[in-house]
């Protein structure tokens, strides 16, 4: 859900693009330029990867790039930090599984 | 081929805004690095008045105190770039960037880190699970992209952070189950806890988390008191259903560049972690570079800026020379301010860490 | 160890209030900031010279209650949203508070609202006599409400449907 009216803060989502992406072969939307990882936040998406060794679900942690919690694969690059990757119309956003690959499997 | 600079900020915090703005008024060819989208560091997600000194933008919202810093800076001498992470340093002049064409040498003169701090995890069953957040990521969230990060939230940290950022959560229409404490006391302002607690909400002190459950995501948290010894007291188990913990139990400064650059590092408990050696104009070991703001011991915002303000300064000044008297007045003024802004019992700890750091050689 | 410290809920010892305040007839700030923390923007706020943060920053503000004109400003100032200005004798039978309020959506004007102590205990009923809000409280509105005169040094927080 999207904070439309809050106290203090405007987002002025009617002047924002609205955008599609696929995010395991689902259509989501999200805004143009904002974090991948907030984008699929807003479509109730949690778990972003697997851990590598023991398989453990993983989503955001710090949302400033430095964590590396939300690494995913993004149009065939894996391990791309999700909460500092703008949003672009047509993302193809994968889950990524343990280290992932350069495949983009 | 690389680029030039008298000037190389990493991090468009307020610490590295506020040392562009000081430099920029005596030099010009300064560059600032960030790797996130936006800029602003953690004061863009401040959506609170902030404290400090009327000089130091109290009362403004952070948010808007990062729009005043950010258009104050001039276009002709300052070059901002987003989504650029630093990597690498080499002595004496050589900084390496990423961005999304790949890696760039970068030459500078002086070279400003002001990279900030990461949030601390602590140990309890399933820490990992999803939804356990930072108390910042729930700030870029709601704050940052208008996401309602949550429904039910938890908070953990009764300190400064836990207390605004659980406001800020009631300000988005979350509903904030209770704030738990491992202290037997809030740790934060006074006037935090008493906004949280006539909207009703518990402070628990001598309280903690035992682990969070569910299902992929976070369903509900186990939380138990502690005795004197912080020991967990058997029987007092209560399970709160959530689907949200969100961790505020402190910071620790980003110092893995300047670690890297041969910057001369120590654990200094009262600022946090290991933080880069500097004098009293934030220089460090390494002639020529600089640090500032929470990656040289967590503080606060206004700290941050003095601390910048200070970095370039000097940075400033050793490039230009520029009227030593006009120098002197200027450093004297922003000494006087962080120390003024360091008094207090909350900033005591804070002080004795800076003390400390101090007194080791250059 | 002060209890505050382990409550969040401010000791009314530690609060100055004017003399007589019961007897007041206009609004007065009640301060509930106790802590040395460093911050000062309530004295550059009033107008009238009334709140003062002496030497260091840290200090606790000091009011001159005589000099105080009920203007509200510091209430729409304050970081710590901690100043509540208070009318114990608003009309004949009805007391009045000013508080600030950050949530969506804001009450009506003339709207029965609930009231809130400093615990989050519900307290009685309230009526909405003003909401006014401006850019020099940086947007933070200020919500009037009127009472039962022995609420006003209670009532601090408000909720409604
Ligand atoms: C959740 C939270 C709430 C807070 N609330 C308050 C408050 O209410 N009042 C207050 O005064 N203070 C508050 N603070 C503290 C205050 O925000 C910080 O002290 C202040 O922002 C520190 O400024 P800084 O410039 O040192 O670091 P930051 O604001 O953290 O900025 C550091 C910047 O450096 C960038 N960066 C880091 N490493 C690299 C790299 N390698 N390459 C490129 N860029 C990099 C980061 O992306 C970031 O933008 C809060 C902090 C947090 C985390």
């Amino acid at each position: 859900m999207r904070l439309k009216d809050h106290p203090v803060l405007d987002f002025k989502f009617e002047e924002k693009k609205k955008v599609s992406f696929i995010f395991n072969g689902e259509t989501l939307y999200g805004y143009e330029g904002e974090p991948i990882a907030a984008a699929l936040h807003d479509n109730g998406v949690r778990v972003l990867r697997r851990s590598p060794k023991l398989n453990r679900d993983r989503g955001i942690f710090c949302a400033i790039g430095k964590c590396s919690s939300c690494l995913m694969n993004v149009n065939g690059i894996p391990n791309i930090k999700t909460c500092v990757e703008p949003l672009k119309e047509g993302d193809i956003v994968k889950y990524q599984d343990k280290k992932g690959n350069i495949r983009g499997d | 081929m690389s680029e030039e600079y008298n000037i190389v900020i990493v991090g468009a915090g307020p610490a590295g805004l506020a040392a562009a703005t000081t430099a920029s008024k005596y030099t010009n060819k300064i560059l600032i690095v960030d790797e996130n989208i936006k800029p602003g560091g953690q004061l863009s997600k401040q959506t609170h008045k902030f404290f400090g000194s009327k000089n130091h933008y109290a009362s403004v919202r952070g948010v808007n105190i990062c729009n005043i810093l950010l258009d104050g800076l001039s276009k002709e001498k300052v070059c901002f770039r987003p989504e650029t992470s630093a990597i690498g340093f080499y002595k004496p002049d050589t900084l390496i960037i990423q961005d999304k064409e790949g890696l760039h040498k970068i030459k500078g003169n002086k070279f400003i880190f002001a990279t900030g701090a990461i949030e601390n995890m602590v140990s309890f069953e399933n820490n990992d699970l999803p939804g356990v957040y930072g108390a910042g990521a729930m700030q870029t969230l709601m704050n940052l992209y208008g996401v309602k990060p949550a429904e039910k939230v938890l908070m953990l940290g009764a300190g400064n952070i836990g207390l605004i950022v659980s406001y800020q959560l009631m300000q988005a229409g979350v509903e904030i189950m209770g704030v738990v404490e491992a202290s037997p006391f809030i740790g934060g302002y006074h006037v935090h806890a008493a906004k949280l607690r006539r909207m009703g909400v518990p402070i628990l002190t001598s309280h903690t988390v035992k682990g969070v459950y569910g299902d992929g995501k976070v369903e509900k948290a186990i939380i138990h008191k502690l005795g004197g010894g912080f020991e967990p007291l058997h029987g007092t188990e209560k399970t709160i259903e959530i689907d949200t913990l969100c961790l505020a139990v402190g910071l620790t400064p980003s110092v893995e560049l300047l670690h890297q650059a041969g910057c001369n590092i120590k654990f200094i408990k009262e600022l946090s972690g290991y933080v880069s050696v500097h004098d009293d104009m934030m220089e460090t070991n390494i002639p020529g570079v600089f640090v500032a703001g929470d990656a040289s011991g967590v503080e606060e915002a206004s700290a941050a800026m003095l601390e910048g303000n200070m970095a370039g300064l000097k940075a400033a000044y050793d490039i230009e020379g520029f009227n030593r008297s006009v120098f002197l007045n200027e450093k004297e003024i922003v000494e006087f301010e962080l120390k003024s802004l360091r008094t207090g019992p909350f900033c005591e700890r804070a002080q004795a860490g800076k003390k400390r750091l101090m007194v080791e050689e250059r | 160890m002060i209890a505050y410290k382990t409550t969040g809920i401010v000791d009314m010892e530690l609060v100055s209030l004017p003399q007589d305040w019961e007897k007041q007839t206009r609004f007065f700030p009640v301060i509930e900031c106790i802590e040395k923390i460093p911050c000062n923007p309530c004295s550059f706020s009033c107008p009238k010279g009334a709140i003062s943060v002496i030497g260091d920053i840290t200090n606790i503000p000091q009011i001159d209650f005589e000099r105080c004109n009920g203007c509200s400003i510091c209430v729409g100032k304050c970081p710590g949203l901690a100043i509540f200005l208070v009318n114990p004798n608003f009309s004949e039978n009805k007391g009045a508070v000013i508080l600030p309020y950050e949530f969506r959506p804001l009450p009506e004007k003339g709207s029965i609202v609930r009231l809130y102590d400093r615990e989050g205990k519900e307290i009685g009923e309230g009526m909405i006599e003003a909401i006014r809000t401006s850019k020099a409280f940086e947007n933070t509105p200020l919500v009037t409400v009127s009472m039962e005169k022995d609420l006003v040094m209670c009532a601090r927080h408000i909720r409604f449907d």
